[in-house]
């Protein structure tokens, strides 16, 4: 039963494509830098969400886009190792140890202070206001649309006289096919014969039905 | 006594008169405190409302959004590494499928002898299902997975 759905004419890129340098971090430290982070990289993510929105969620349309935005997670992490590496560890601690609260940052404003100045004098930008990122944001982007695929109108059927139609000479009635209470030999020949007859009827493509003279 | 005549003092009227009796009812005088302290009640609930209990709820909110917004900014990341593995794991499926089915005739990868699996004439993505996509990993794998929702929210 195991589905697989994807053909050969199904395009997939290429292995050597998705090989990128990743963004090797745990979540904390994403989550911990992830205000100052979001500020840093905003169009790239900007565009590739807009690209995933547009394509529908397909994988395959947005790697370029993805790819900015993991390139640009690994300049904001490069730059903050070489200039703000103590604030942030310190930032970081507090963001794990109090990781069983509910509201993270709020308990951390004691090491966040620090961290954002180092940010604001070396990146230059400042933290995003509260309510940054919970508030829808319009993105201008300069690449054309992605295409809609068009949903061409399905081919008219004809009409039939059903009533005229007959199925083909020696198909079992499915209602009266054996009687599973008959126990007698023939009965139970009768019944085997016609559940492996339905078998492959239903599973192998090239069934022949057995041309017999007398219809069950 | 040679004053009063008989050795006493009658009882007369005072001077002036009796004053006239005051026959109206009247209320008992009760003391004005009970009001005040009504009033006092409604105020210091109306000043711990608007002063204390509100900006500590809008606080909490803030503080909830806050920890939300973490997780909406660090999405993106996390969408386009999942996606790549996502398609790295796609392609492994396909060629193990094409290996393992190469032999059999009229089997086409993908499908079912020559029959679609999907009706799809935009050329729409579809994503393979969860059955499929664990084809090469252990049943307990794809148990976990399938009834995730049962241990994790």
């Amino acid at each position: 039963n195991a589905v697989m759905v994807l053909g050969n004419d199904v395009w997939l890129p290429a292995a050597s494509e998705l090989e990128v340098p990743e963004l090797n971090i745990t979540t904390m430290p994403l989550l911990a830098a992830a205000h100052q982070l979001g500020r840093f990289c905003d169009n790239q993510c900007k565009e590739f969400m807009l690209c995933h929105q547009e394509t529908l969620k397909d994988p395959r349309k947005c790697l370029a886009e993805g790819k900015a935005v993991t390139e640009c997670g690994l300049e904001f992490f490069r730059q903050i190792k070489r200039h703000c590496a103590l604030p942030f560890e310190r930032y970081l601690n507090c963001f794990e140890k109090r990781s069983t609260s509910y509201n993270r940052p709020a308990y951390c404003r004691r090491e966040q202070g620090p961290f954002d100045d180092c940010v604001r004098q070396h990146l230059g930008q400042e933290r995003p206001p509260p309510g940054y990122f919970s508030k829808i944001r319009l993105h201008d982007s300069q690449r054309p649309r992605h295409p809609v695929p068009p949903a061409p109108m399905p081919q008219r059927i004809e009409e039939r006289d059903l009533d005229s139609v007959t199925e083909p000479p020696g198909t079992p009635d499915p209602l009266f096919a054996f009687n599973s209470r008959d126990t007698s030999e023939e009965g139970q020949r009768r019944a085997r014969e016609w559940l492996r007859l339905d078998k492959e009827r239903t599973t192998s493509r090239n069934f022949v039905p057995p041309a017999d003279d007398s219809s069950e | 006594m040679d004053s009063h005549p008989g050795g006493f003092k009658q009882e007369m009227p005072p001077k002036g008169g009796f004053k006239p009796i005051d026959f109206v009812r009247k209320q008992i005088k009760r003391p004005w405190r009970g009001h005040l302290l009504i009033a006092g009640t409604y105020l210091w609930t109306y000043a711990g409302i608007t002063l204390w209990i509100t900006p500590q709820r809008q606080r909490y909110y803030y503080q909830k959004q806050e920890a939300q917004e973490v997780r909406i900014a660090a999405w993106p990341f996390v969408l386009a590494e999942r996606n790549r593995l996502y398609l790295k794991h796609l392609i492994k499926l396909r060629d193990a499928e094409s290996e393992l089915m190469k032999d059999v005739p009229d089997w086409k990868v993908g499908h079912w002898f020559s029959t679609p699996i999907f009706h799809n004439p935009r050329g729409l993505w579809i994503d393979p299902l969860l059955y499929g996509f664990y084809a090469l990993n252990s049943k307990k794998d794809y148990k976990y997975r399938r009834f995730f929702h049962h241990y994790f929210v």
